[in-house]
């Protein structure tokens, strides 16, 4: 019996806090940023948000100056600039530059993002020439109306939004996306493609995006996430839940393994900006967490919001996350050995179905997991060094637990002989 | 999936006809359509977690629909409740219509009971600042909204509802009692607009030591503990910090999570605090 087993007195929060800190599968950075501000609240943490908020430098001056965050490159053509408590994207296309977000205030705005757009390259010829704003708050539109005003620039946001104190709509008459179309969509914004998902929740026009991006050379795509912290209200965080969920499926949809953050304390972004700016960015970009991590924090973040739901209505059961993972036994599938373990934090995922493939010939063969989660059959016919094996788990629901969908890929090897 | 029964069609052009105002009434019969039933939110406070019940979202013309279904063993989804959504200027609208279900059915009793526990935790689920109309059975929607009925009163009404339910049902499977959790404002403090207070009662008893959880948005909160008169006190915190025009006009929600014992039900609920002027 596992531990979660054994603790009867825990609450749903405590087993909901308890899945999160599993599904990080011990990595200390994930620990320290995405498993403890996702559950800031649910830890009675909220201590951390508050500390970040510090650090919003709007001015370049005063005690918290040392929070700024100079234009930084982070892949071939997005740079960003702003503070360690919330920062601004800009992408560079081939006709003008397209930005997420537009910072806390036209003066912040003016003196900080204006400058880096004039670094890129601004001018009439070469503008900017939309701003995607991830939600209406004020750190993250305060600078749209004065883009509007001396660059001409529009911005989009969820429509929802639109009258987010602001009664009579938004002053700098935003682009709105639909919030009642909860569905992903894709959406121009400035000529540059972005899949939209409406993901309200932290407010009630929030939208999160994946974009494709250049790293050196390499097409990427990346997640933009559209808000993060959540309310004391019921429905907001029922609704939290539902996007973040549905954030889940879009970034696996779209097989995302990077990060655009706008709040880049909550997943640790802004120590790899720190990084950037002091050793260079590397191959690949920092901000590249890997396809398994951007999909481990976003089942840390459904587990923190599942354990604040469950403390606002303690009467509430929701069954719990569980990321797994699957890999080979013993390195690389051979002619007489195709095997593969699926496994996450409780352990071993016992009587579960894995299923080999092979791309190339069309071959597979399914097998259900042992006690040890080892799931084995023969695969016919299997070409050493030709053929690309595939084991997959194709998820399961019961009435306490999802366990999440995975995939691993590697050659048949020879037995014996993987050169 | 399955078809839009006919029954179902005709609850559904009855509860939006009836119901709301003339701009989102739903013209002609609803016609033919398809539902995906999909599992319920499991509450601890349903009695019997072993009867099926599911749900299914849906919308035509602008309003839209949420269908308690009971689906008894071998069988197909039978609607036992409705709720349709609209706006109405300002205000959300939520009519809940309760369907009446064949007394013969083997477990009716609990079977009704359970619909009214599962509604209970629907209701929950809904913004408390909008207005509330609930029929039961073959009663007519009255919709005229200085009828409504506001979030927290509907709740207390599906808890008596659920008492009468309990006091009735022949063949009730055992239950816990569910008590009822009020909360009223403790006072204004009109110099500091972000200090917020409830007083909290069950059974007209102050409650001590429970949680509240205070909330204004866009994202303000707090949460306070009861003193032994029942006072929940603290001060509402923006960890945004980005001010908000006329926020002190904006209601403030007291929210008390529940709890479920061995002894029975504490109900979960929450309070709109109308805006200080």
């Amino acid at each position: 019996m596992t531990g979660a087993g054994l603790a009867v007195a825990q609450t749903q929060t405590d087993v909901h806090r308890d899945a999160a800190t599993r599904n990080v599968g011990g990595d200390p950075f994930m620990t320290k940023y995405a498993r403890a501000f996702y559950c800031n609240l649910p830890d009675d943490n909220n201590g951390i948000v508050l500390e970040a908020r510090g650090w919003n430098n709007q001015t370049g001056t005063g005690s918290n100056a040392q929070y700024r965050i100079p234009l930084t490159q982070i892949f071939d053509d997005v740079w960003g600039v702003g503070n360690h408590y919330v920062f601004q994207y800009l992408i560079k296309m081939p006709d003008g530059i397209v930005g997420v977000d537009s910072s806390n205030s036209a003066a912040e705005f003016s003196k900080f993002n204006y400058a880096a757009l004039q670094t890129l390259g601004l001018s009439a010829s070469y503008p900017l020439k939309a701003i995607y704003l991830t939600h209406g708050h004020g750190d993250h539109d305060g600078g749209a109306q004065w883009a509007l005003d001396n660059l001409g620039t529009r911005s989009y946001i969820g429509s929802a939004d639109n009258t987010l104190g602001a009664a009579a709509g938004k002053s700098y008459k935003p682009i709105l996306i639909d919030s009642t179309n909860l569905s992903m969509r894709t959406l121009s914004v400035g000529g540059k493609t972005f899949w939209v998902l409406p993901t309200p929740g932290h407010t009630p026009g929030s939208t999160s995006a994946v974009l494709e991006v250049t790293d050196h050379g390499q097409t990427r795509r990346v997640l933009i996430n559209g808000g993060q912290s959540m309310t004391n209200s019921i429905p907001e965080v029922a609704q939290y839940l539902d996007s973040i969920e549905r954030v889940y499926a879009m970034a696996s949809a779209l097989n995302v393994d990077g990060v655009m953050t706008p709040h880049i304390y909550w997943d640790g972004e802004g120590e790899k900006l720190d990084e950037i700016n002091a050793t260079g960015r590397t191959n690949p970009s920092q901000n590249i967490y890997g396809h398994e991590t951007v999909m481990r924090m976003t089942a840390v973040a459904r587990e923190c919001s599942a354990a604040w739901l469950t403390r606002l209505d303690a009467t509430r059961v929701l069954p719990i996350w569980r990321f797994n993972t699957i890999e080979f036994v013993d390195g690389n599938p051979t002619p007489t050995k195709v095997a593969a373990k699926v496994q996450n934090g409780w352990g071993p995922l016992a009587n579960q179905k894995v299923t080999f493939s092979v791309v190339e010939t069309g071959a597979s063969c399914s097998a259900m997991t042992n006690d040890e989660g080892v799931a084995s059959c023969p695969i016919r016919p299997l070409r050493p060094h030709q053929d690309n094996v595939t084991a997959s788990f194709a998820g399961a629901q019961s009435a306490g637990f999802v366990d999440l969908p995975t995939e691993t890929a590697a050659m048949a090897c020879s037995n014996g002989n993987c050169k | 999936m399955r078809a839009m029964s006919r029954r179902l069609q005709a609850v559904v052009a009855v509860a939006a006809g009836c119901l709301l105002p003339p701009s989102y009434v739903v013209a002609g019969p609803v016609q033919d359509g398809s539902l995906e039933y999909g599992p319920v939110l499991i509450s601890r406070i349903v009695s019997r977690q072993d009867l099926q019940f599911r749900t299914a979202n849906g919308e035509r013309a602008g309003v839209l629909t949420t269908v308690l279904a009971y689906q008894a063993p071998g069988a197909m989804p039978s609607p036992v409740a409705v709720m349709t959504f609209s706006r109405s200027g300002d205000a959300t609208h939520v009519s809940i219509h309760r369907l009446p279900f064949p007394k013969s059915a083997a477990d009716s009793d609990d079977v009704n009971l359970a619909t009214i526990e599962h509604l209970y935790t629907l209701v929950l689920r809904q913004d408390p600042e909008a207005k509330f109309f609930y029929s039961d059975g073959e009663q007519r929607f009255d919709s005229d909204t200085k009828n409504s009925r506001s979030h927290s009163e509907l709740l207390r009404e599906l808890a008596r509802a659920r008492q009468d339910a309990v006091g009735q049902g022949k063949r009730v499977s055992t239950s816990a009692p569910w008590h009822v959790v009020s909360m009223a404002p403790a006072g204004v403090d009109h110099a500091d607009p972000d200090k917020v207070s409830v007083r909290i009662t069950s059974d007209r008893q102050a409650m001590d030591g429970v949680t509240v959880f205070f909330n204004r948005a866009p994202h303000s909160g707090c949460v306070a503990k009861s003193a032994r008169d029942g006072i929940a006190i603290c001060r509402l915190v923006d960890p945004e910090d980005d001010s908000h025009p006329d926020e002190d006009k904006i209601p403030v929600l007291a929210t008390y999570p529940g709890e479920v014992r061995a002894d029975g039900v504490l109900l979960p609920t929450t309070l709109v605090m109308s805006a200080r002027r």
